[in-house]
């Protein structure tokens, strides 16, 4: 995957979330947004998604525009809540935009839908409506669904940070597992062992610019005061 | 303990009959003696159905209303917006019985409209509009917005999202205050009798006048009205129990 962002801003009123972000990667294919709250990494993640506009500059993902229908096609966003329809069973999530949007026949979308739940444990719940599963079932439904519709480039806003550590395991788990499939995906995680094992890429945005990055060895040689005190922050619980 | 509970129920409710009796026992020229109604049981009746039928158009009418106002009130047109906000600020801020007047005797005078059934319908609708619209405001709100987002990614049209995602959302949060809204319009639609509109208080207070058997048409006005609405408001705490989405 080809990355080209230049001299992004991003305003919420008079608040300056992104300012001057400049990158240019080729050949990445999981990367990892870090930070804390309130550095802009999540507005980062959605301006790449194309789900939020930006007052200047360009992001060009795969020497393409991102505003278009064909790009939206290709990703899958992940967020920590409201991803799936409450009113509607685990298989319906799906069918229905297979069937009303995407215009596929519905046996056929059914099968398809099973077959893919089948293949992530969760056949089982197909009948049940979202609130009955667990935070980790709906985040995985949420990331089976993006793969009903052949997504290619996944974007997670922190699917983890609501839920337990086992339950966290089970989703990252499954993220890990897309790249088996040949998916890309960007993460804004706080699972710094999760970055540093299945990330190829990590970024550390402080204060609404990127601040560092580069592969997964600058978690181990951080450059800057900010990331340095970042990363003992949250290791300091994490003996690894 | 089942049967304790059930004791004590049958006791609450004769406590309130005990009430209506003393009140009664102690109202001069009370001779209680419904078979003076009973030649008037088709008038009633008639009565009861204009009721339940104008109270359910009212209720429909106001709905749709509702669902405009609703759209008006986030128009992008700022005209649309205040309108709305007039007519909010109208129907909460003034007595429904001073707009029912005013419709049928002012407005239907002014624009030669002279049919009650049509004042009595619109009045009561346009007053409700704006407690509809509220109920679907509050009901929008409640959702989370990354629902929109979702659909819009997943590629729906500005009408798959609301056919299948919003509005099947809105109604389930909407269904309990709903049912309790059905009830206040039927009580409300006895006010229609100010303007001679044949329901239920309108004809009991037209047998009241022949017959003088006050007590007893006061007594068959309460158990028509809550033959109506109690089942409606045990539906409406059955329905904020049972919707969870």
């Amino acid at each position: 995957m080809k990355i080209d962002i230049k001299d992004l801003k991003k305003t919420y009123g008079d608040e300056v979330v992104l300012d001057d972000v400049n990158l240019q990667l080729d050949h990445v294919e999981a990367i990892a947004l870090l930070g804390i709250s309130g550095s802009g990494k999540s507005t980062l993640l959605r301006l790449m998604s194309g789900i939020e506009g930006f007052d200047k500059g360009s992001i060009q993902i795969d020497d393409g525009p991102i505003n278009t229908r064909a790009y939206k096609d290709k990703i899958g966003f992940v967020f920590q809540h409201g991803n799936l329809f409450p009113h509607m069973t685990v298989l319906d999530n799906i069918v229905l935009i297979l069937e009303k949007v995407k215009k596929r026949d519905r046996a056929t979308s059914v099968e398809k839908v099973e077959k893919l739940l089948k293949q992530f444990g969760l056949i089982e719940h197909k009948d049940k409506y979202p609130y009955m599963l667990s935070g980790g079932q709906q985040q995985r439904l949420s990331i089976v669904r993006s793969l009903a519709v052949d997504a290619e480039i996944f974007f997670f806003d922190e699917p983890t940070s609501a839920l337990d550590p086992i339950l966290t395991n089970e989703v990252l788990d499954m993220v890990k597992e897309l790249r088996t499939l040949g998916k890309k995906f960007f993460i804004v995680t706080h699972e710094i062992g999760f970055a540093r094992h299945v990330a190829d890429y990590v970024m550390f945005l402080d204060g609404g610019k990127i601040i560092e990055h580069g592969t997964t060895e600058i978690l181990d040689q951080p450059q800057t005061e900010q990331f340095k005190k970042f990363l003992s922050k949250v290791l300091s619980f994490e003996q690894s | 303990m089942k049967i304790r509970n059930f004791i004590q129920y049958i006791l609450s409710i004769l406590t309130f009959v005990f009430g209506v009796v003393l009140v009664i026992l102690n109202t001069p020229n009370a001779n209680i003696d419904f078979s003076i109604y009973a030649p008037y049981f088709r008038l009633i009746l008639s009565g009861f159905g204009w009721t339940i039928l104008i109270s359910i158009l009212i209720f429909i009418l106001s709905f749709v209303l509702g669902l405009v106002f609703f759209f008006t009130s986030r128009s992008k047109i700022a005209y649309l917006r205040y309108i709305t906000g007039h007519v909010t600020d109208l129907m909460f801020g003034t007595p429904m019985l001073v707009w029912v007047i005013f419709s049928y005797f002012f407005i239907g005078n002014a624009t030669g409209i002279e049919s009650k059934l049509f004042w009595g319908i619109t009045s009561l609708t346009i007053y409700f509009g704006p407690f509809m619209m509220k109920l679907y405001v509050s009901a929008y709100e409640s959702l989370d917005q990354n629902q929109f987002v979702v659909c819009d990614l997943f590629g729906f049209s500005k009408l798959q999202t609301y056919r299948y995602v919003i509005f099947p959302q809105m109604i389930r949060i909407m269904l309990p205050p709903l049912s309790g809204n059905l009830a206040t319009i039927i009580k409300s639609s006895s006010l229609l009798y100010l303007i001679g509109f044949h329901e239920t208080y309108y004809n009991i207070t037209t047998i009241q006048s022949k017959t003088f058997a006050f007590t007893e048409g006061y007594l068959i006005l309460l158990i028509v009205y809550l033959v109506i609405t109690i089942p409606l408001l045990r539906l409406t705490s059955y329905l904020e129990k049972s919707v969870k989405i």
